[in-house]
């Protein structure tokens, strides 16, 4: 991250909710789809555009179910096919209280990046 | 003349009388000792004349899925048995000596099933002082007499000391679960924190109940959390459990366009455990999850409940699933001699749990 780029910045448990709920919009209220859908995946498609940040903080809430987190951030690769390394390039995850998520996510979105990639290869 | 009143005719009619009045007296059944001292047959006593008609179903002396699994598990299958034939039930605890908390929602939400579906649910009292005590503080009783329209929310609760609430829903309820937690904090740590791990694991299983109660089909069973707060100790005690087929059925039983299927196939060969109990060591250790390959993204929900126990945000877990029967605190894992059809998880919240500020 240069230190010129402006950020844009998504604070959950403000801007979406307080309580987090399941990863599926079918499942319950306040799902990773619906936050990835309505909030995340427009942010980093300007941030990407725009050459900004988007800093994502992820303190605050009640907590995360692990498919929220998955569905959100993983869901960005698979159902949005927005590349990798541009989500590398365009986002930074704060989570001072469980510091545990910044790399899940990171995990989330290599795997993610790793099981597409493959699944591409099999049917080319 | 012979007098009339010693003729044999007057003593005939006499007799005849006599015993007209006799069956009038004890037509209204009067003093039991009475009747005995007249010879009467012996008539059914009231309290078999309550329970007539009900299926008699006796809950184990120790009432507890912690301490004594297989027995509770094996009352559980007669509940469901006679849910199943729609027999209505009288459930015996009389004879129970010790009862915890996680048996309150088994109870409770037995008597919700059954009442929903309009079967009579009926129970006797502990004869044990504090055990009925216990079961008062539940609300348990106060519900017994209530009606209950088959619908997607229940919520039971009482109010008052080591109180316990109960909840019964369909869909994931994340604000349910903040809101639980909340008050939780309260009894625990005597002001309101946040308990990240323990919403995880609540989310994650009520996704679980959602996507793999019924095979083929979402959201067709209720999930049950009943949460005890005990403010002697400081605690609070979860036990979230659901009726659906379990963990092991489930795995079994999916089709061929499901992300699970041919897994346990898979995780057969490559771990070669000998029972299901390995097979849950297993999963919680994300080795299932692991070993999806289509939709790799999901089945997260168990390896989460694991890593929330090693991360100190709750203690002492316990999953009883199928067969199954897990310590997972203690990293004790055994099959039982009864099956659950459902999985019934329990955890424990003290002070020592890691919580944030709010």
């Amino acid at each position: 991250m240069l230190a010129s780029q402006t950020k844009m910045r998504i604070k959950i448990s403000q801007d979406f909710a307080f309580a987090p709920g399941p990863r599926y919009i079918r499942e319950g209220l306040h799902s990773g789809e619906e936050f990835r859908r309505e909030m995340l995946a427009p942010a980093v498609r300007e941030a990407i555009e725009t050459k900004q940040i988007v800093e994502i903080d992820l303190d605050g809430v009640a907590g995360y179910g692990r498919s929220f987190l998955e569905e959100a951030f993983g869901g960005l690769i698979r159902e949005d096919h927005i590349p990798h390394e541009s989500i590398l390039g365009a986002i930074s995850i704060i989570s001072n209280e469980q510091p545990s998520q910044r790399d899940r996510i990171y995990n989330y979105l290599k795997t993610a990046h790793e099981k597409e990639s493959q699944k591409m290869a099999s049917h080319t | 003349m012979k007098k009339y009143w010693s003729t044999p005719k007057h003593k005939a009619s006499n007799l005849r009388r006599a015993r007209k009045s006799l069956d009038r007296r004890c037509g209204y059944r009067g003093p039991r000792s009475a009747q005995v001292s007249y010879g009467r047959v012996k008539k059914p006593t009231t309290r078999s004349t309550k329970r007539a008609g009900y299926t008699l179903v006796r809950a184990p002396r120790v009432f507890s899925l912690i301490r004594n699994p297989d027995a509770v598990v094996a009352f559980i299958g007669e509940l469901r048995n006679c849910l199943d034939s729609r027999a209505q039930v009288w459930v015996v605890l009389k004879e129970v000596t010790d009862i915890d908390y996680d048996a309150i929602v088994v109870l409770l939400s037995a008597m919700v099933r059954f009442k929903s579906e309009s079967i009579l649910f009926n129970v006797d009292s502990p004869k044990d002082r504090k055990n009925r005590k216990l079961l008062a503080d539940s609300g348990f009783f106060e519900n017994l007499i209530k009606s209950f329209s088959p619908r997607d929310n229940y919520d039971l609760e009482r109010a008052g000391s080591n109180y316990i609430s109960t909840h019964g829903q369909k869909i994931v309820s994340s604000e349910l679960s903040s809101r639980i937690l909340f008050e939780a904090s309260h009894t625990v740590w005597g002001e309101a924190r946040r308990c990240l791990g323990v919403q995880t694991a609540l989310v994650e299983l009520m996704q679980n109940t959602f996507n793999h109660a019924v095979p083929k089909k979402e959201g067709e069973r209720h999930w049950w959390l009943s949460v005890n707060h005990d403010e002697t100790e400081n605690k609070v005690r979860f036990s979230f459990v659901d009726y659906g087929v379990g963990i092991f059925e489930s795995l079994g039983s999916k089709s061929e366009d499901n992300k699970f299927y041919g897994a346990l196939n898979w995780m057969f060969q490559k771990f070669k455990y000998r029972n299901n109990a390995e097979l849950l060591r297993l999963i919680l250790h994300g080795e299932l999850h692991k070993t999806i390959t289509d939709e790799y993204f999901r089945g997260q929900g168990l390896p989460g409940l694991l890593d929330c126990l090693k991360e100190n945000w709750f203690s002492n877990l316990h999953v009883i699933s199928n067969e199954v029967y897990a310590a997972v605190a203690e990293d004790r894992f055994r099959v039982m001699s009864s099956s659950l059809i459902g999985t019934f998880v329990y955890w424990e919240v003290t002070p020592q749990n890691v919580s944030v500020p709010n």
